[in-house]
């Protein structure tokens, strides 16, 4: 195991050293100027200031600059705001994005594979017919529309939540939820198929003239194997879910990292882009990692193999 | 693995809070929260509100009448006749929010800050337009950065540009440098591009000639600036010396630019203890100093001096105000606290301002504000205002480029100008295009605004005198105009294409709409990329010249272009002329050039925007520069 | 637990499965098959392939069923377990009834018995082992911890003594250093391991009757001996019943006391396995024995039977192995009176009318099943 994780790790990082890279380049290249923060024009010698104090005078020097910088765990500043470092607004946002992120995964899983095994197990039944149809929904409604409802139905009619915002524990179900809705889709989709193949395996019928009930079948023998499938979808989803969803983050007001994705691009600020996509990154390579070695815990075929 | 999920959100709901703290007195909402409180640094609305309620500069505006009043100093100050010298006294109960007394060194200080260039204000020009010695100073200092700059980065052997170069080389000649007369390389000899090797290969010994440069300007520091038109002779008194007479001098000293700062922000001076500036000549400040809870090298955190001070600040969340118990009229202050709450979604901010969680609402920019404007207008919703500003949404003519983009620019010539603005039906544009309540602008300055200024009737629409000057130009009937090229940002794309429209039928033109994202528009729009390009202008301070000097020869936001010798001349004579009737006759004729003659940009709308207030909130009233002070608030509950 | 065998006991009554009950042993049998019949749906129809089959199989004695692929002996093992998913296979008719205990005079017919009572029994009266060594085992958990479950699921032992249970089971079945292969994963077996492993689990409860599924198939010539060898050994010492379910005529000939030839879906010859080895009567049965290489002299040339067995939607009408049968060609040959047909599809031309007669009023005159000699049972016009 331990060779495995040291090389997944090396390749993580190279991965990320590109992904840097890319991002720089792209930044650099981009038109417009990143000290132009409203629509009058920034007297010259403020740019050059800024410039100097950026160190963005020479694209090499701000490359070395700050990537040394990033490795040290410092991300600048923000040319946006101006008062605010990139360290502090990420870490101001990540644990906002970051629960209700986890907590959308833990409803999807919740929801979802017991949805999936159900439709898996009664097929072509009414059940089947009904967890697919909620499926083709949870994926097929955008986000906004979705998020929009449910504000309207438990916040504003039913007022079981407050609109939007954050600050305590009555502001995350709404976000979550709706946040959860397209992965409760997909993790129930895969469970199903997943399920489905399974099912028609020549070692469930052994467990049959074994005289298992079939519940110990489906939960015990089958549902163990189809649900590696769904682990591998949890790494990249979960990494997903936590930094935070533009369009939920949006719909609900609430301050998280996912807006910053955007509003960084859209504003031109290196140092926020640049620190939100190595964040994504770094989130990203751990997921994978970690669901490679849980895959490999759950799996002993691949145990051997690697 | 559900397990170790169920643990990390365990341990991040720590960060939750499980009650909500007490609500604030007063709650509004801001759409992207506040960019910088830095009052040398900031210039969007919402940061100059809140500026201008935890700050006190020299004078206060009445936000009934937007005049200047009292504030930090006794009002009126004293002025001498020949209206150059402004003496203020400021006030004996004037405390920053850690009970330390208001001094004028505090204004000093702050007014310093904002002719620096490392801290790249916008507004360097209020000081150096109006208070003598204020270019000069600013002028010296940005030649000395830019010279220590160039020499650091000499001596680590970096490269430089041309412009830097020939500085250092001036610089070395005026030193007399050894190697420059050996060499005999007279700076205004050197033609084509220089580069950091030909300078490194005249082998010097960069580090000492960056040294002794930095050693002469540190001596010079503090003499430099004592020739500055602004003095302290007095704990109490500040006195200021303007380069001519401003009518509307005490107008300035109340914008946010004007604050004081106080002396704790010296703990967090970048550079070494033991000069001012820094190796590049620059005087920075570590940029959290705004923070209510920094506290790096001691510091207490932010200090201000008015009615209000930062209690918390969360980055896109909420910042929250509460009385400064040390203000001079504390007691008599209503609002004891103060909530700004972020919503990027303003649906969102709407739905709460309607649910009772938000009372007040300063913008309210939604696809659906015609509806408002309506609901404001007939009286429907009482709560809803309709603010006129003291702002002018126009297009830009490109007055100065041969060609655009390959193709030849019509728009030098006068005579086009003026036939697209006659062809213009502002009205339909803004009654059914827009249907927000805008008023149709026909200068460039808003009528009935400023005291003591009527604006110039401009142009009306015409389409028949239109398609005859365009004719009379030489473009009869559109004929030979190249495709017209209209840049704008998509939030403008109904308003330009209705333009287009109007123009390709009243004038026969072909129009092409560029619509770019904010960064690249304002780039272009700057650089002179563009046929027509879509322009707006707020206020600075209540003065014609706040919008007419846009359109002086050289001015940084003189985005069309525009150079009228004529024109020029008059702003001139306005500036130096005492009379107040004098001088408003002056600017009248000035902005009759541009409004009726010239046509450099081509106005179309004063904007209105709708705000909400809740009834039970006394006290916030509409005004034209959207002044919000909230130590006038009572909550009626 | 232990089983007498030599227990006398009256013969049980065949019950509506038409003349194929005739040939029942007569010793009370473990499970006896009557008349079994199992379809498959096909589009709108349904295909049968198994119809009429009736067999039985005693305590301590190996059965035969031998067939070439595809002639419906593995549904007609799966089918008394009843381990078809739901929509496929259905058991049209036929009764399986299990003898268990021995002296009991309710026999339970398996086809009938609840579902409950059913898993009850399945692994721990009667056990089944299967073709696919390879895939027959749960990848994710060790071959203990499946054994084990065998005997939880019974409540025959709990962990520490289930366990110590699985050691020796696997003792038994030869895998050696059975300590530590206990907690190894499927993967770590060869496919001959893995098939004793399945043996292993399948006598974990000490069942009566073990169904095997062409256990040998998949795996090569020198592991196929030894399973083979395994299972005697155990029903020697357990005194099990095995259906051996196979298309290799040389297990038969190792292993089994009696043999059922299968051809498309119908029991064609029955008797005792050396008796049927040296002196086949079916047609069928001498041309398997012809084919297989070992059991006779090796020729220049391996003979083959003519034609192929037809898919379940085309068996012939009549005898269903008339269109290969040398036997009737032979018969059309040496007697010019007897009215002939030209069958579609024939391998081997003209063919007695009898053999190749169409549905009646009364049923398809296929020919039955006769007890030709004592012991001997065929099904053929010409024997």
């Amino acid at each position: 195991m331990m060779p495995m994780l040291v090389r997944r790790l090396f390749w993580g990082a190279v991965t990320i050293a590109c992904i840097y890279t890319l991002t720089f380049l792209m930044v650099i290249t981009v038109p417009g100027n990143p000290f132009r923060q409203s629509e009058r024009n920034m007297p010259p010698e403020a740019e050059r200031a800024l410039r100097v104090r950026y160190n963005m005078d020479d694209n090499w020097s701000y490359f070395v600059e700050f990537l040394s910088g990033a490795v040290r765990g410092d991300f600048g500043p923000s040319f946006t705001y101006s008062d605010w470092t990139c360290n502090q607004i990420i870490s101001e946002a990540f644990p906002i994005s970051a629960m209700i992120g986890l907590l959308a995964i833990l409803i999807a899983i919740v929801i979802g594979v017991p949805t999936g095994v159900i439709a898996a197990t009664k097929r072509d039944t009414a059940w089947d017919f009904g967890a697919l149809a909620l499926v083709l929904v949870g994926i097929s409604l955008p986000t906004f529309v979705t998020g929009t409802f449910l504000l309207i139905l438990f916040a504003v009619h039913l007022q079981w939540a407050p609109i939007g915002g954050w600050g305590t524990l009555a502001h995350l179900p709404l976000p979550a939820l709706t946040l959860s809705l397209p992965f409760t889709a997909y993790i129930a989709r895969l469970t199903r198929v997943g399920m489905l193949d399974v099912m028609g395996s020549d070692f469930i019928r052994t467990a049959r003239a074994k005289g298992c009930d079939e519940r110990t079948i489906v939960w015990k023998h089958a549902f163990k194997i189809a649900f590696l499938p769904v682990l591998s979808y949890l790494g990249p989803a979960t990494a997903q879910a936590m930094t935070g969803s533009f369009v939920v983050e949006k719909v609900f007001g609430v301050p998280g990292l996912g807006q910053h994705f955007v509003n960084a691009a859209l504003n031109l600020d290196p140092g926020l882009i640049m620190s939100t996509v190595l964040v994504f990154s770094a989130l990203l390579v751990a997921m994978n990692v970690a669901v490679d070695v849980l895959y490999a815990w759950a799996d002993p075929r691949i145990t051997a193999a690697v | 693995m559900l397990f170790l999920s169920f643990g990390l959100l365990a341990a991040l709901l720590g960060y939750v809070r499980w009650e909500a703290p007490p609500r604030a007195d007063l709650r509004y909402a801001n759409s992207s929260g506040i960019h910088t409180l830095d009052p040398a640094r900031m210039s969007w609305n919402q940061d100059l509100r809140i500026a201008m309620n935890i700050w006190e500069g020299l004078t206060t505006y009445d936000p009934e009448t937007a005049t200047p009043t009292n504030g930090a100093a006794y009002f009126p100050p004293r002025i001498s006749d020949d209206g150059l010298t402004y003496t203020f006294t400021i006030r004996e109960d004037a405390r920053w929010s850690n009970g330390d007394p208001v001094t004028a060194v505090d204004f000093l200080r702050g007014w310093r800050r904002c002719m620096e260039p490392g801290t790249a204000t916008d507004y360097t020009f209020l000081f150096s337009d109006h208070i003598s010695g204020v270019a000069e100073y600013v002028r010296w200092r940005r030649d000395g950065t830019a010279l220590l700059t160039a020499l650091k980065q000499l001596r680590e052997g970096l490269t430089l540009d041309e412009q830097d170069a020939k500085r250092v080389l001036l610089h070395l000649q005026q030193i007399d440098h050894a190697s420059v007369r050996r060499n005999g390389h007279p700076s205004d000899k050197i033609t084509g591009a220089i580069d950091a090797q030909y300078l490194l290969s005249m082998n010097i010994d960069w580090a000492s000639v960056h040294e002794s440069a930095f050693e002469t300007h540190v001596s010079e520091f503090d003499e430099r600036f004592a020739a500055v038109g602004i003095s302290a002779p007095q704990t109490n008194t500040l006195v200021v010396e303007l380069t001519r007479p401003c009518a509307y001098f005490l107008d300035l000293t109340a914008f946010p630019t004007f604050s004081p700062i106080h002396e704790t922000i010296e703990l967090l001076r970048s550079g070494s203890s033991d000069s001012p500036i820094t190796e590049e000549g620059l005087v920075v400040y570590d940029a959290q100093w705004t923070k209510p809870d920094y506290d790096r090298c001691g510091y207490p955190g932010l200090i201000t001096n008015g009615p209000y001070c930062l209690s918390e600040w969360r980055f896109k969340r909420h910042a929250r105000l509460k009385v400064n118990p040390y203000f001079h009229d504390a007691d008599s202050i209503a609002c004891r606290s103060v909530e700004m709450v972020v919503y990027e979604d303003l649906n969102a901010a709407i739905m709460a301002y309607e649910a009772g969680d938000l009372d007040f609402l300063p913008a309210m920019d939604v696809p659906y504000d015609h509806e408002i404007a309506r609901l404001a207008r007939n009286g429907d919703r009482p709560d809803f205002h309709l603010c006129v500003l003291l702002a002018t949404y126009f297009f830009n003519f490109n007055c100065i480029s041969e060609k655009v983009n390959g193709k030849p620019n019509p728009f030098l010539d006068a005579r086009v100008r003026k036939a697209f603005a006659l062809a213009t039906d502002k009205a339909a544009l803004v009654e059914q295009v827009l249907k927000r309540g805008d008023r149709v602008a026909h200068s460039f300055v808003p009528p009935s605004a400023i005291p003591g200024y009527e604006p110039p009737q401009g142009l009306k629409y015409n389409p028949e005198e239109a398609r005859r000057l365009l004719a009379t130009a030489g473009y009869s009937g559109g004929a030979g105009l190249p495709p017209i090229e209209l840049l704008h940002t998509p939030r403008d794309q109904w308003v330009c294409q209705a333009m287009a429209r109007i123009w390709q039928s009243e004038l026969g033109v072909t129009v092409n709409l560029a619509g770019k994202e904010t960064k690249t528009f304002g780039e272009d729009k700057a650089n002179h990329r563009f046929m027509i390009a879509r322009g707006n202008w707020y206020a600075d301070y209540n003065d014609p010249t706040t919008f007419l000097d846009c359109l002086s020869t050289g001015n940084g936001n003189n985005d069309s272009g525009y150079s009228s010798l004529a024109y020029d001349t008059l702003l001139v004579q306005a500036s130096q002329t005492h009379d107040p009737s004098e001088r408003m006759k002056l600017l009248q004729e000035a902005e009759a050039i541009i409004v009726q003659n010239d046509l450099p940009i081509l106005p179309i709308l004063h904007y209105t925007s709708p705000i909400a207030i809740k009834e039970n909130i006394e006290g916030l009233s509409p005004n034209p520069r959207m002044l919000f002070p909230f130590k006038h608030v009572r909550v009626v509950r | 637990m232990n089983q007498d065998r030599n227990t006398a006991e009256t013969l049980p009554a065949p019950v509506n499965s038409g003349d194929s009950a005739a040939h029942v042993v007569s010793r009370t049998p473990l499970l006896a098959v009557r008349g079994l019949s199992v379809s498959f749906p096909a589009g709108n129809d349904r295909i049968r392939v198994v119809d009429d089959v009736s067999l039985d199989v005693g305590r301590g004695e190996t059965v035969a069923l031998v067939g070439e692929s595809g002639c419906g002996k593995s549904v007609t093992s799966l089918s008394i377990m009843r381990l078809w998913p739901k929509n496929s296979a259905t058991i049209d008719s036929g009764q399986a009834l299990f003898h268990d205990p021995p002296d009991s005079c309710q026999p339970v017919d398996l086809f009938t018995a609840s579902a409950s009572s059913l898993r009850k029994m399945r692994g721990s009266r009667i056990a089944m082992i299967f073709q696919e060594p390879m895939t027959s085992l749960n990848p994710v958990y060790t071959v203990g911890e499946q054994i084990v479950e065998a005997m939880e699921v019974h409540g025959f032992a709990r962990r520490r003594k289930a366990r110590k249970r699985a050691i020796t089971l696997l003792e038994r079945v030869g895998i050696a250093d059975a300590q530590r292969r206990v907690d190894e994963y499927p993967h770590q077996f060869s496919g001959g391991m893995r098939q004793r492993v399945m043996i292993a689990m399948a006598l974990a409860c000490e069942p009566v009757m073990l169904l095997a599924d062409e256990p040998t198939t998949a795996l090569d010539v020198t592991t196929q001996a030894k399973i083979l060898e395994l299972l005697q050994q155990l029903q020697e010492a357990f005194g099990l019943g095995i259906l051996l379910v196979t298309h290799d005529l040389a297990a038969v000939a190792g292993a089994a006391d009696r043999v059922y030839v299968m051809y498309a879906g119908r029991i064609v010859e029955h008797g005792p396995a050396k008796k049927i080895l040296t002196d086949p009567l079916h047609p069928y049965t001498q041309g398997l024995l012809a084919c297989s290489p070992g059991l006779v002299d090796m020729p220049a040339r391996l003979p083959t039977i003519p034609g192929k067995l037809p898919p379940a939607a085309h068996y012939p009408q009549g005898c269903r192995f008339h269109p290969r049968c040398e036997l009737a060609a032979r018969v059309v040959q040496t007697n010019k009176d007897l009215p002939v047909t030209a069958p579609l599809e024939s391998a081997v031309g003209p063919v007695p009318r009898r053999c190749v007669e169409g549905h009646t009023a009364s049923g398809c005159t296929a020919p039955k099943l006769r007890e030709v000699r004592p012991g001997r049972w065929v099904a053929c016009w010409e024997v």
